[in-house]
């Protein structure tokens, strides 16, 4: 229902009577001091005192006051205490200079300052800035003063303080087979160990980081991480399928790419949020970036994924109110809403403009060609319908001589010169009785009674009568329609379809209608064959005379011709682009959409801005958003994407809640690491490569995955990295990529339009359609995120349900059998050296001898392909150490 | 530091509920009710598109008494145009000892009324089936995102009493609207997503992904999981303890033994001749007797959708809804006695219903062809509950004269969601899951136990 305070509300602001300040400097404490403490949360009778719409709204009684008329507010009344039953406030008279505020306050309109409604609560207070997250970044001394030592300074202290004995280093074949899982997403190739095992130099392990960072796989994996957190996906969810994205590829392109090429992260950031608001030299070919969020089409999505993806704060927290635990005001939400909200979605042809012009021009003429056959079609066939119809008692009593006499239907045809196949629908029709009208009902009767030719006749004429009433009421209802819908073109417009209240002829006399005319139909579950008369567009040519019938042909021929013409489609990108007129988004009350408050002017987070926050002024005020976020001032960005690093190297971030620094976030258990990690991450020049070394450099990464019992028992989370976290489960894309990749099938092309991941698509999964409405069933078992959401980590679930799928999925069995093909081919007939093979491809390692017996032992009594699906169903080929 | 619900799942790794673990720690991390249940299962059969209440389950002579009148009162902003009220085409008459009034459409259902609740008071506030089935399932009508489903909360809660089933199953012809965000886990960890099985496959192995084995006999698979269990015990071995390895060697003889356990479930075949004659050979039909077979074997949560798209959505001709009636009648009247002839009514939960009722004002804009319909009605609709701790024989609340709004005691899904959770021993402000931040429940900030719904 229609909120009568909005209009109010519009009527009043364009008051201008009553000066912002009196109502803040006045009004407002009034209100607090003397109201609020039973008519704000108390909301006792219904009413409210801070915000205008709750005013105007009133309570049990109705309107606490109508703007521009004290002596009929109850308000004035009930303060002035002249009001029957309304003393207020109940304990304590207001003084006169008191009702005198209020009185000239309503008097001059009731102005409530747009922004004034928030102020007071936007304040934050002391304490609720006095927390770990929203302090500067700390420069952190590395210990010993050897930066190259720093993190495992940092860690080894936590462990000598709580008594831990760190795990000894794990061997170097654990260690490539770790270390390429986690950089590639791929297994080492057996020569790849090889030559890493024979480097006995002590620069061995920093060249094969050097390798695999500079690989172009790296780019891959990394990505893969960043589209969890950007919710990538190549369509857009919809009811029953995704509407396509077709060109969202681009953007999952463009962030391998970035990965690859070490793109300074506080760019990679202003890029994705504002790419197109940089001067060209800046935006360079960067322009895809703005698939972080063009792909997802939801203002508030937008505000809570930028809140959580580069800072690490709940912002969607506070869209129905101020954010219960972090300094986060309502307004802040709608502040941020604001930028999104003006912004619209636009492609960004990635074709010269005649291009475009050309497709769209051609395409257009086919739609045009396509609609005039559409219209000759639909004429002939409502004619045909008319021709028909007059032969309505002939097809009766033919089709009463056919069934009732046994005569031959063509015979039957032929001599009354009716249409051989409209007369076998008769005979189909009046077969499937009873119908859903009765007006057959009497020739029923008549003809299971045996009725004479003569009463058949009769009977049939009078029912063919009727029919051509109906006929006729049905075309003026339609007629008088047509002229509501407002001609052929509201006729095929869905929405004025939708709007317009239509006439409509009796059911059962449309019940005979639609059996006698209408196309077929198939609703949901029940079918409709189509009418007795109804001819459609590829059933009609045979009706049509020689110049009809030419002129079908022609216009037909001209379709394909115009068809053929038409250009591919020329590549865009989904991107999104500034409002001409960007406009302030209004704070919704409660978050409901239906009660706005006032507008909130566009601007960053209070807590990371300067006091007072200051509104954004160019356009939107992405770009000031985008450059706020990676501002030095803000401490939040550079420690937030530290921690995902960490995390995705470590299973685990220091905040172990990678998305939420808040309140109800966990605390860093290292956080002087973090503030150091955070430090040289800017220092030099946000580069990830730089900080991925200076991590997998560590000692700490470098730990063995063993359990010491006695560190299992103080710290079973490994919460201060005694060891390394083992990888449970491979994930969805590295499990599907590991099968490809030890079977010998994978195609490691990049970049590109996305496939559907059938079984003969060898291709990265990274590659693969990501589809919102219909996620792919096999990358669902295994705990793929839900693509509709910003997802900060993965589940690692393991069941039955993903055991069966080693058990019986038919891609699983192709890849055991691309396997056994593949040792035959590169180790020859004997299985020792096979199942060498074979365990250097999955495992990294030698077999011993006892797995080469059970091996041998196997495959003298089963076949390769079992042997192989077995190894590929191991827990040492499905986790990593 | 205990370890959290969600690490002990994660370690223990229990693909379908809780059910790897020990019982010690299943009451450690939750999955024992809060209270003593009523209700030990539920089915939910899903009448997708919108039950027309005024020609089911709510008897509103006003209509026959004003038809083609407009409805008193404000022109109300149906979501397409419609015109004035309509009556019904199908008589009312009151069935068994309670009286309840039910239309003749569905006689079978009927017969069975006193072991029914006809809630005659549910009201929503989207007018469009996305959101409004969302609100159904999930409790919340978002336009984007995705929340956790109704059967994912209550497995999170409860975990499954079965070793060879999902402990959430989806039984459903085709893809409803929103598909699997009606069922979806959301940011509950994906094992509580419900299982989508398809109750019109073919044959019963089609209907769990990867069931079968196309070429290797079980004797094979035998040998190769003897092989396999030799392998990972070295490596288990080799590696020294690690908790989370365990179970993944659990979970493989769980799978082996579901092959040939699980498809024997989908066998309706199995079922006597005369049992399955009552249910029908059509697709709810099937899909309703699954649903018997699967609580039966201790799944926890069933929901059956009537079928692919939304049939239930009359627009333009009410007559459809007989069609509809005609074929889930049968099905729903069977399964309530077949579970209380199995002793299994008691304490089990029947929900039916769907996500909104249709006007009581005919439907009458251009997208019609035969101008009889209604259109989408959320502000008042019924839903069917029964069993579970339900008390049967009463209509509960009550619509306006004209069965457009909840009147009397108007309830929401929110209040359904916190009754059957009550009903199962959970309290709906207790089951709750830290995501992004904050405690989210399946109630939000709502919901109401509806005491007078309880046996």
């Amino acid at each position: 229902m229609r909120h009568p305070a909005i209009a109010v509300l519009f009527a009043v602001s364009s008051l201008s009577a009553a000066s912002p300040d009196f109502f803040e400097s006045k009004v407002r404490p009034l209100l607090a001091a003397k109201c609020y403490s039973c008519h704000s949360d108390s909301e006792m009778g219904g009413l409210r005192l801070d915000s205008l719409e709750r005013v105007l709204q009133g309570g049990t009684r109705g309107p606490a006051v109508i703007p521009g008329e004290p002596s009929s507010s109850l308000l004035l009344a009930a303060v002035r205490r002249t009001h029957d039953e309304l003393k207020m406030p109940p304990t304590e008279v207001l003084s006169e200079p008191e009702v005198a505020v209020l009185e000239e306050w309503i008097a001059d309109g009731a102005e409530w300052p747009a922004t004034g409604g928030s102020v007071a609560a936007a304040q934050i207070s002391p304490e609720a800035r006095d927390f770990w997250a929203f302090e500067a970044v700390r420069t952190q001394e590395a210990a010993g003063g050897d930066p190259a030592k720093a993190i495992d300074g940092f860690v080894n202290e936590g462990l000598r303080k709580a008594g831990l004995e760190a795990a000894p280093p794990a061997d170097k074949a654990t260690l490539i087979r770790r270390l390429s899982f986690d950089l590639l997403g791929l297994p080492p190739t057996p020569e790849e160990t090889a030559a890493f095992l024979a480097d006995n130099s002590a620069e061995a392990y920093e060249r094969l980081i050097d390798r695999l960072l500079s690989s172009p796989h790296y780019g891959e994996r990394l990505a893969r991480h960043w589209l969890d957190l950007a919710r990538y996906a190549d369509g857009q969810s919809a009811a029953y399928a995704d509407t396509p994205l077709p060109n969202a590829w681009r953007y999952r392109d463009w962030v391998i790419h970035a990965f690859n090429r070490d793109l300074p992260y506080d760019k990679f950031v202003v890029l994705q949020l504002a790419a197109d608001l940089l001067p060209e030299a800046e935006r360079g070919e960067n322009l895809a970036a703005l698939g972080f969020h063009a792909l997802r089409d939801r203002d508030d999505d937008r505000v809570d994924v930028t809140g959580r993806t580069f800072l690490g704060l709940t912002i969607g927290c506070a869209q129905c109110h101020d954010h219960k635990f972090d300094p986060i005001p309502q307004t802040d939400f709608y502040a941020m809403q604001g930028v999104f909200s003006s912004t619209e979605d636009h492609r960004y042809p990635l074709a010269p403009a005649e291009e475009v012009e050309a497709y769209d021009a051609a395409n257009q003429r086919v739609k045009e060609q396509r609609l005039a056959i559409d219209l000759f079609l639909e004429k002939e066939r409502d004619q045909l319908i008319d021709v028909l119809m007059q032969r309505t008692a002939d097809f009766l009593v033919a089709s009463y001589t056919v069934a009732y006499r046994g005569a031959n239907p063509q015979q039957v045809a032929d001599q009354a010169g009716l249409d051989r196949e409209t007369l076998d629908r008769w005979l189909a029709y009046l077969k499937a009785r009873p119908h859903e009208h009765p007006y057959l009902d009497d020739w029923y009767a008549l003809v299971d009674r045996g009725a004479s030719p003569d009463e058949a006749r009769q009977a049939a004429s009078d029912f063919q009568q009727l029919l051509l009433s109906i006929h006729l009421e049905k075309l003026a209802v339609d007629d008088r329609n047509y002229v509501k819908l407002g001609g052929a073109e509201g006729a095929r417009t869905q929405r004025t379809l939708l709007n317009t209240n239509l006439e409509f002829i009796e059911p059962v006399r449309y019940y005979l209608w639609r059996d006698m005319t209408a196309p077929p139909a198939k609703k949901r579950g029940l079918p409709f064959v189509g009418g007795v008369y109804h001819y459609g567009s590829d059933q009609i040519e045979r009706f049509l005379g020689g110049l009809w019938l030419h002129h079908l042909e022609v216009q037909k021929a001209e379709l394909a011709r115009l068809k053929e013409a038409v250009p591919p489609p020329y590549p865009f990108l989904h991107a999104y682009r500034d409002l001409k007129d960007p406009k302030d988004a209004r704070l919704a009350i409660r978050g409901d959409r239906k009660n706005l408050g006032p507008a909130v002017p566009r601007r960053f987070l209070t807590i990371l801005s300067g006091d007072p926050p200051k509104p954004f002024q160019q356009g939107s005020g992405r770009l000031e958003l985008a450059r706020a976020i990676v501002s030095p001032e803000n401490p939040l960005t550079a420690r937030v994407f530290a921690n995902r690093l960490w995390q995705w190297r470590f299973g685990r971030g220091i905040v172990t809640t990678p998305s939420n620094f808040g309140q109800l976030g966990e605390r860093p258990t290292h956080p002087e690491l973090l503030d150091w990690l955070a430090s040289e991450f800017v220092d030099s020049g946000w580069s990830v490569k730089e900080l991925d070394k200076t991590i997998l450099m560590s000692d700490a990464y470098r730990r063995s995955s063993t359990v010491l019992a006695a560190n299992f028992e103080a710290d079973p989370d490994n919460r201060l990295l005694w060891r390394f976290n083992p990888v449970q489960r491979l994930d969805a894309e590295t499990l599907r990529d590991a099968l490809l990749a030890v079977s010998g099938r994978i195609d490691l092309s990049r970049g590109g339009p996305p496939q559907d991941l059938a079984d003969e698509n060898v291709r990265r999964t990274l590659y693969g359609k990501v589809d919102r409405t219909n996620p792919d069933p096999s990358l669902d078992l295994f705990d793929f995120p839900d693509a509709k959401a910003h997802s900060p980590e993965r589940d690692v679930t393991v069941g039955p349900l993903q055991r069966l799928y080693y058990l019986n999925n038919p891609f699983f069995i192709q890849q055991s059998s691309a396997l056994a093909e593949r040792l035959a081919a590169d180790a020859g007939s004997g299985p020792d050296a096979r199942i060498r093979r074979a365990y250097q491809l999955l495992f990294s390692r030698k077999p011993d001898g006892a797995e080469l017996a059970a091996g041998r032992e196997y495959v003298g009594t089963d076949t390769w392909e079992r042997y192989c699906q077995v190894l590929l169903a191991s827990s040492e080929f499905l986790t990593v150490r | 530091m205990p370890l959290s619900r969600r690490d002990t799942l994660r370690i223990l790794g229990a693909g379908f509920g809780t059910v790897g673990l020990a019982d010690g720690l299943m009451s450690a991390s939750g999955s024992t009710p809060h209270f003593a249940p009523r209700a030990k299962r539920v089915i939910f059969l899903y009448l997708n598109g919108g039950l027309s209440h005024v020609d089911t389950f709510d008897p509103k002579p006003a209509l026959a008494k004003f038809d083609g009148q407009p409805m008193p009162g404000p022109k109300i902003k149906t979501d397409r145009a419609s015109g004035g009220l309509m009556k019904s085409p199908f008589e009312f008459r009151p069935y068994g000892e309670s009286g309840v009034e039910v239309s003749d459409i569905f006689p079978r259902v009927g017969s069975c009324i006193d072991d029914i609740l006809v809630v005659r008071s549910m009201w929503s506030e989207s007018v469009n089936h996305l959101p409004s089935m969302l609100m159904m399932n999930t409790g919340h009508a978002l336009r984007g995102g995705s929340r956790p489903s109704f059967g994912s909360w209550v497995v999170y809660g409860l975990g499954s009493e079965n070793r060879s089933l999902p402990g959430f199953v989806v039984l459903c012809p085709g893809t409803p609207v929103g598909a699997a965000r009606n069922w979806s886990s959301s940011f509950l960890p994906t094992e509580f997503q419900g299982a989508l099985l398809r109750n019109n496959a073919e044959t019963p192995d089609k209907v769990i992904q990867n069931i079968a084995n196309a070429t290797y006999s079980r004797d094979e698979q035998r040998r190769q999981l003897d092989l396999l269990d030799r392998i990972d015990s070295a490596f288990v071995r080799r590696v020294g303890f690690d908790p989370r390895l365990e179970s993944n060697i659990e979970a493989m003889e769980t799978a082996f033994r579901m092959q040939t356990e699980a498809p024997g479930i989908f066998d309706l075949g199995s079922e006597p001749k005369h049992v399955r004659e009552r249910y029908g050979d059509g697709e709810f039909g099937r899909g309703c007797l699954m649903a018997l077979r699967l609580a039966e074997a201790g799944v926890r949560v069933v929901q059956v959708y009537y079928g692919d798209g939304q049939p239930w959505d009359s627009h333009d001709d009410i007559m459809t809804q007989k069609d509809h009636a005609e074929r889930s009648d049968g099905p729903i009247a069977s399964l309530i006695e077949d579970l209380k002839l199995r002793g299994m009514l008691d304490d089990t939960l029947v929900i039916v219903g769907s996500e909104f009722g249709r006007t009581p004002m005919i439907q009458n804009s251009g997208t019609e062809k035969v101008g009889r319909g209604r259109d989408h009605n959320p502000p008042g609709y019924s839903i069917l509950l029964a069993g579970g701790g339900i008390r049967g024989g009463q209509a509960y609340g009550a619509t306006d004269d004209f069965g457009y709004q909840a009147a009397v005691n108007p309830v929401t899904p929110h209040d359904l969601h916190a009754t059957a959770l009550h009903l199962l021993g959970l309290d709906h402000t207790m089951l709750t899951y830290r995501y992004s931040g904050r405690d989210f429940r399946l109630t939000d900030v709502h919901g109401t136990v509806v005491q007078d719904w309880l046996a």
